[in-house]
């Protein structure tokens, strides 16, 4: 049996997916960002039950700041976006009003959309994007 | 019947606590001292409101001595007499009911004349002690007991539970049968009742289903009987039938269980650290047959537990009237979490802490 995961921080970065745990992981370490605690809570499959599951976790009523990481994939970034609303609602917290800001709280509470708050598509998408133009481009299209 | 609702407030260490929508079987968790064990006992207060025995049960259940009336300050919030613990139900059955349980001390109210001042002299005064010394008429208020107060669906009554000189008395209310079914399977005794509940299986010709059960934990089981001398023996296929004493705890554990469920048919059954006794490998077992006996004999199930294993094997029945109650406590404030079957399922795949 192995460790299980316990809120421990009072910010919460919530993503779908091990990939997007170990990108936020790598980024909040480049970025010397502390105190935040990151969890792969699924997507928009999971994530219905995964959801009230966490905030039933013993150490959320001590959270400050929630951050909800998701892809847009073939849809407009809208339609995440409501979907994520809807479940915070339903669980009585507190819903952002637009995407990519934050609400006043308690909690704070912030929905981003990958890849650009808009469009279709992912994470990946905007890892590509960074790159553009870059020598690595190359090299990474080679490799793919 | 079902419990839907409980609210308790007062009660042992417990200020305030409500907990909703329960389901056919019910697991609470939490940590060390966060009052599962006394949920379970106020389920079982209000399941019997006009039963002033049930205190003094629960009392023993706990191994705490209750020499004199002072001993009932462990009902009450933080030991205070004056916090009256309180006692909410919603019961469903063709309709709606609510059932209120009150209790509070239970005084001796005499009075005590000593003197009027007038008529005592300077030098009589000096002859009492400063506690006596209260020369105007004194009412002095000996705790004798408890007093029970309950509600159920406009019936109202009161039952009483007198400690005097060491010995218990108790005043029963008056027409007031009581329709709920339930019993309390404590670490202590749980397997008290085992030979008597056995016996109305055997009886009623009710234990087919049991073995059935049972042969997962132990394969060669095939009979249950009962001896001459009121012992129970099991056929595992030796040349005698061996006592059932003699058999794992996990077996017996699990007898007392299902024999206390087809017992309580269509009541409550409430089982403290419901692990107890079992072997992890045989959690699974345990509650595929809880749920299933839960769900033949129609009885409401409340357990508690400590352990992960257990708590895995719950999530494993695949019975969507399942619901887990993380019971917090944090600065005395009580919550209680609930996680649905899927709930918990996805919780437990994610690794997430759900106890």
């Amino acid at each position: 049996m192995g460790k299980k995961f316990r809120i421990t921080e009072r910010q919460l970065l919530l993503v779908e997916g091990k990939d997007e745990c170990n990108f936020f992981e790598a980024l909040l370490a480049q970025e010397n960002i502390k105190g935040v605690q990151w969890i792969d809570i699924g997507g928009k499959d999971k994530f219905p039950e995964a959801f009230p599951q966490l905030i039933t976790n013993e150490g959320f009523n001590q959270v400050l700041t929630i951050g909800l990481i998701r892809d847009a994939e073939a849809n407009k970034a809208e339609f995440a976006f409501q979907s994520l609303c809807d479940n915070l609602q339903k669980h009585h917290l507190p819903v952002p009003s637009i995407i990519n800001t934050l609400n006043p709280g308690p909690p704070t509470v912030g929905i981003f959309i990958m890849p650009d708050n808009q469009g279709a598509g992912m994470l990946e998408n905007l890892c590509l994007k960074t790159i553009e133009g870059q020598n690595i481009e190359n090299c990474l299209n080679d490799y793919l | 019947m079902k419990y839907t609702k409980l609210l308790i407030q007062n009660f042992r260490g417990i200020q305030n606590l409500e907990i909703k929508d329960f389901k056919q079987v019910n697991l609470l968790v939490g940590r060390n001292n966060c009052s599962k064990t006394s949920v379970l006992e106020a389920l079982f207060l209000i399941s019997g409101i006009g039963n002033p025995q049930l205190p003094i049960n629960i009392h023993f259940f706990r191994d705490l001595s209750l020499a004199k009336a002072e001993d009932f300050d462990g009902l009450f919030y933080n030991l205070d007499f004056n916090r009256l613990p309180q006692i909410q139900a919603i019961v469903q059955e063709a309709n709606e009911k609510e059932r209120t349980l009150t209790i509070a001390p239970l005084y001796a109210k005499y009075a005590k004349i000593v003197s009027s001042s007038d008529q005592l002299k300077k030098e009589d005064l000096s002859q009492f002690s400063e506690q006596t010394l209260n020369i105007t008429t004194s009412i002095s208020q000996d705790l004798e007991g408890i007093r029970l107060e309950f509600n159920d669906d406009q019936q109202v009554g009161h039952a009483e539970a007198h400690l005097k000189g060491g010995q218990l008395q108790f005043v029963f209310p008056v027409n007031y049968k009581e329709y709920i079914r339930c019993a309390f399977l404590s670490t202590k005794t749980a397997m008290s009742q085992l030979d008597q509940r056995l016996s109305q299986l055997l009886v009623q010709k009710n234990l087919a289903p049991i073995i059935l059960v049972l042969k997962e934990i132990e394969p060669a089981l095939s009979d249950i009987r009962m001896g001459a001398n009121g012992m129970i023996y099991v056929d595992i296929g030796l040349d005698k039938l061996l006592p059932l004493n003699l058999m794992g705890d996990g077996t017996r554990r699990l007898l007392a269980i299902l024999s206390a469920i087809f017992d309580m048919k269509n009541g409550i059954l409430l089982i403290d650290e419901i692990e107890n006794g079992f072997h992890y490998s045989s959690l699974t077992t345990l509650w595929k047959a809880v749920v299933r006996a839960a769900q033949e004999f129609n009885v409401q199930i409340f357990a508690t537990t400590h352990s992960y294993e257990c708590i895995e094997a719950f999530a494993k029945s695949e019975y969507p009237e399942i619901c887990l109650y993380r019971i917090d406590r944090t600065a005395n404030k009580h919550q209680a979490f609930a996680s649905t079957a899927k709930m918990l399922r996805v919780g437990i795949e994610n690794d997430f802490e759900v106890r």
